[in-house]
C-alpha cells in the first residue's frame, strides 16, 4: 500500500534535500529516485524545480514535519492514486511520452498524459 | 503610380516541392480550401507587408476549430515557432497543424481578423473586412457567420507592450516571405489577403497572397528564417555536423543563432547534465558560433583597430577573448581571436554580420586584408569538465606536444584517431575544458569517438539549459543579456579585456571617458532565499524606491545552493558586500535582499579553468 504525498513551494528543493539528501537534486523533472523514509521504501518523483511527489510504502502517518521557515505546502490529494502497469506497457508509453523521451521510457521516469494523437517528436 | 504596381506571378519564389494545388488570393478577398492530413500549406506574401488571416476547422467535424488561446497556452508562446513548440491547437486541445518554416517571425494571435465594426468605428462604413470575407467563403460549408473571427493573423505585426497595450504596425514581412504549415489532420481552411488600407497594417496598400499546397509525400525540414543584416537573404535554421547524432539522444531541440541545438537530453536533464559538467565531463555542440578567417599583411592591423585586446601580443597557437567595438564604445560582439600565423587570424564570435562590419572597416582604412567566412568549414564541440583532459589524453594526438602541455587559451592541431581537429583550451562553463573544431564532414565521427572515449569517465551530453546555469555561475557574458551594442565592456564586466594602452582603436576615445565612471558596472548578486530573479528585474538600494540597476541573468546555483544573479548597477553600489534589493514582480510587492559579490559567483579566481 502506497501513500502519495506532495510537497511544493519556493523552498521545495531545500526541504527535499533535508529529507532525502543531495541526490534529489541530481534528477530532472519527471524522474524519480528510490529511497527510504522511516525505513520504509519511498519513491520521490520530481515534478519541477521545487515540486515533488512521494510514494511511501507505509500506512503510518507522515513522519516528517516541514522544517521551520521553509515555505512549502505538504498535502495528500484524495483524488490522486496509483495503478501498476506491467512492464510490457513500457514500449507503448514511449510513444506517448513527452519530448524528452525519444526512444524509451525507462525506469524512474514518468510523463504527463498526452494529448490524443499528439506527436511530440521533433 | 507605385501604389498601382502589383507583382506578377513570375516574381514569386519557386515552389518548395510538388505542388498539388495553388490559390491566388486577390487583394482584399479571401478563399476557403481543403487540405488532407500530412499536406503542407505555404502562405506566401507576394509583395511584402501584407497580412493573411487564417482559419482552420477539422475536416470531419467543422465544430472543432483553430483556437488561438489554446495554442498560446499549450505552447507558452504568443505565436508557435517552428520546432518543438510549433503546433496550433483546437478548442479541444488537439493539434490541427504545425508551422514547419517561417521566414517572417512576426504574426498575431491576439486580435480578431479585421471586422466591419473596425472600419465603421474608423469612419469607413461598408469597407470590406476579412471577417465578412470569411463569412462569405465559409457559408457553402455550412459554417455560420460571425461578427468577428478569432483568426491567426499571419504577417500581422502586433505586440503586447509592458503596459498591456496591443500595438499594431506595418508588417515585417518582405516580398516572398512565407509560413509553411503541415496539416495534422484533414482540414477546411480559410485564408485572406487583408483589405485594410486605412492604416499601416498592410503598408497602406493591400496586395495579393499566394497559397500553395504541397504533397504529403514531401518532407520539409523545420526551420526559422532570419536575416543577418538588412540586405542579407533569409537563412534557414541549420543542422550542425552533430545534430543527427544528437537527435538520437533528445527531441528537445531549440533554435539558437541559426542552428538547432539541444535544450536537454533524454534520461539526463538539466540537473544531471549540470553535475556531469561540474564533477566529471560533458560534451556540447557549439557549432552556432561564427568563424571568420582574417588574412593578409594588414590582418593584424585590422584586428588591432576593431578588437578590444592587444592582438599583437599573441604568439602563433595562442588565442584571446575580447570584443569588437563600435565608435561609442559599445560591444558589437564578443568572441575569441586565434593566431594561426603572422598574417592569419581566426575570429570566433556570434554574428554573421561581423563580416560586413569588418569588411567595411577594412575598406575605410584601405587595409590589405582578406576576410572570409569559414563557419561552414568548422563545426565545434565543447568538451568541458574536470575530467575532459583525461578523455583527450586517451585519444588526442597533437602535432606538437601533448594535451597536458596545452595551456589556457592555447590551441593545437592534431587528430582524434584519424579525424583532423583543432583543439582549443577554451570554454564557456567555468570548468577546465576544450573546444574541438572539425570539418563538418567528419563531425559525426568525432561525436561518436568522444562519446565512446568518454564512457569510462561517465561523459554526459550537455544542453543549453544546463550550460546557461553554468555560465551564469561563472560570470560569463551572453549577448542580448549582459551586452549589446549600447553596452561598453566596462559596464558588461570585462574591463580587463580592453587594451587602452594600444595606440588607437575603434571606440578608444569613448571608452577612456566611460572608464572614468561607467553608468553601470557588472556585479554578481547572491540573493537571500530560494526565489530566482529574472532578466530585467530592477535592483534597488535597501529601503529606497529608486532603481540603481537591473538583473541581466539569474539562476539557482546547485553547487553553491544559492539563488544568484548577474546584474549591472550604478558604481556607487558595486562594492563587494554592499546590500541591495532585487524587486520581484512589480518591484514593490516583494523585494529580496541581495549581497554584491564578484561577477563570477563560482570559482571567481578561475582556478578550475586554469588547472
Amino acid at each position: 500500500m502506497h501513500q502519495l504525498w506532495d510537497f511544493a513551494g519556493v523552498d521545495g528543493l531545500q526541504v527535499a534535500k533535508v529529507w532525502f539528501g543531495e541526490a534529489i537534486d541530481r534528477i530532472a523533472p519527471f524522474q524519480s529516485i528510490d529511497t527510504q523514509l522511516n525505513d520504509q521504501p519511498c519513491a520521490v518523483l520530481r515534478l519541477c524545480e521545487n515540486n515533488f511527489r512521494m510514494a511511501w510504502a507505509s500506512s503510518d502517518s507522515f513522519p516528517r514535519s516541514v522544517p521551520p521557515n521553509q515555505q512549502i505546502w505538504l498535502r495528500q490529494f484524495d483524488w490522486l492514486g496509483t495503478i501498476v502497469l506491467p512492464d510490457s506497457t513500457s514500449a507503448q508509453l514511449a510513444a506517448i511520452a513527452t519530448p524528452s523521451h525519444p526512444t524509451a521510457f525507462p525506469c524512474r521516469s514518468t510523463a504527463p498524459p498526452p494529448l490524443e494523437s499528439t506527436d511530440y517528436r521533433f | 503610380m507605385r501604389l498601382e504596381t502589383l507583382p506578377k506571378v513570375a516574381d514569386l519564389p519557386a515552389p518548395l516541392g510538388q505542388v498539388v494545388a495553388e490559390y491566388w488570393i486577390a487583394p482584399g478577398t479571401a478563399i476557403a480550401y481543403t487540405v488532407q492530413a500530412g499536406e503542407y500549406i505555404q502562405i506566401l506574401d507576394v509583395a511584402g507587408s501584407q497580412c493573411s488571416d487564417f482559419l482552420a476547422f477539422s475536416g470531419t467535424d467543422h465544430a472543432e476549430e483553430l483556437d488561438g488561446t489554446a495554442t498560446r497556452t499549450l505552447n507558452g508562446l504568443a505565436i508557435p515557432q517552428a520546432g518543438l513548440l510549433g503546433k496550433y491547437f483546437s478548442q479541444r486541445l488537439q493539434p490541427l497543424f504545425e508551422v514547419i518554416q517561417d521566414t517572417c517571425g512576426r504574426h498575431d494571435s491576439f486580435l480578431l481578423a479585421c471586422t466591419a465594426k473596425y472600419y465603421e468605428d474608423a469612419g469607413y462604413p461598408g469597407h470590406p473586412s476579412c471577417s465578412e470575407n470569411f463569412n462569405r467563403v465559409l457559408e457553402p460549408y455550412g459554417i455560420a457567420p460571425r461578427s468577428g473571427w478569432a483568426a491567426i493573423n499571419f504577417f500581422f505585426n502586433t505586440e503586447v507592450d509592458c503596459s498591456g497595450a496591443i500595438a499594431a504596425a506595418e508588417s515585417w514581412s518582405r516580398p516572398g516571405d512565407y509560413v509553411l504549415l503541415r496539416a495534422n489532420r484533414d482540414l477546411l481552411c480559410a485564408s485572406s489577403a487583408c483589405p485594410d488600407d486605412i492604416d499601416n497594417a498592410n503598408g497602406w496598400r493591400p496586395t495579393p497572397i499566394q497559397v500553395r499546397i504541397y504533397s504529403a509525400e514531401e518532407s520539409f525540414e523545420r526551420a526559422i528564417g532570419r536575416r543577418a543584416t538588412p540586405d542579407s537573404p533569409v537563412r534557414l535554421t541549420q543542422a550542425s555536423a552533430f545534430t543527427t547524432a544528437i537527435q538520437t539522444l533528445t527531441d528537445d531541440l531549440t533554435e539558437y543563432n541559426g542552428f538547432w541545438v539541444a535544450n536537454r537530453f533524454t534520461h539526463h536533464g538539466i540537473q544531471a547534465e549540470y553535475w556531469a559538467l561540474r564533477e566529471r565531463v560533458a560534451l556540447m555542440d557549439l557549432s552556432a558560433l561564427r568563424k571568420f578567417e582574417i588574412t593578409g599583411v594588414d590582418a593584424l592591423s585590422l584586428l588591432q583597430w576593431t578588437f578590444s585586446r592587444d592582438v599583437a601580443k599573441l604568439a602563433i597557437g595562442q588565442s584571446v577573448y575580447g570584443c569588437l567595438l563600435n565608435p561609442h564604445g559599445g560591444m558589437v560582439d564578443d568572441g575569441i581571436v586565434f593566431c594561426l600565423g603572422e598574417q592569419h587570424y581566426r575570429y570566433v564570435g556570434n554574428c554573421d554580420s561581423n563580416l560586413s562590419w569588418l569588411q567595411k572597416v577594412a575598406r575605410q582604412r584601405s587595409l590589405s586584408v582578406t576576410l572570409r567566412p569559414s563557419s561552414h568549414e568548422w563545426h565545434n564541440l565543447a568538451l568541458q569538465g574536470p575530467l575532459s583532459r583525461g578523455i583527450l589524453r586517451s585519444i588526442a594526438d597533437l602535432d606538437q606536444g601533448t594535451i597536458d602541455d596545452l595551456g589556457y587559451f592555447r590551441f593545437a592541431v592534431g587528430k582524434i584517431q584519424d579525424v583532423p581537429v583543432l583543439i582549443s583550451r577554451t570554454g564557456y562553463t567555468g570548468e577546465l575544458g576544450y573546444e574541438l573544431f572539425v570539418h563538418p564532414d567528419r563531425g559525426a565521427e568525432l561525436w561518436r569517438l568522444l562519446m565512446q572515449a568518454g564512457k569510462p569517465f561517465e561523459l554526459s551530453p550537455l544542453g543549453m539549459l544546463a550550460l546557461d546555469r553554468a555560465r551564469i555561475e561563472a560570470g560569463l557574458l551572453a549577448a542580448g543579456r549582459e551586452f549589446d551594442d549600447l553596452t561598453s565592456p566596462y559596464q558588461a564586466g570585462i574591463s580587463w579585456a580592453v587594451a587602452l594602452k594600444k595606440p588607437d582603436f575603434i571606440g578608444k576615445a569613448a571608452l577612456e571617458q566611460i572608464k572614468l565612471r561607467p553608468p553601470f558596472v557588472a556585479v554578481g548578486l547572491v540573493l537571500e532565499g530560494n526565489e530566482v530573479a529574472s532578466h530585467g528585474q530592477a535592483v534597488y538600494p535597501v529601503g529606497d524606491r529608486w532603481r540603481i540597476g537591473k538583473v541581466t541573468s539569474a539562476t539557482f546555483s546547485p553547487i553553491l545552493n544559492r539563488s544568484i544573479a548577474m546584474a549591472q548597477v550604478a558604481p556607487e553600489f558595486a562594492q563587494l558586500g554592499t546590500e541591495v534589493e532585487v524587486g520581484l514582480m512589480d518591484g514593490m510587492k516583494r523585494r529580496v535582499r541581495a549581497t554584491v559579490g564578484t561577477l563570477a559567483a563560482y570559482d571567481p579566481t578561475k582556478s578550475r579553468v586554469k588547472a
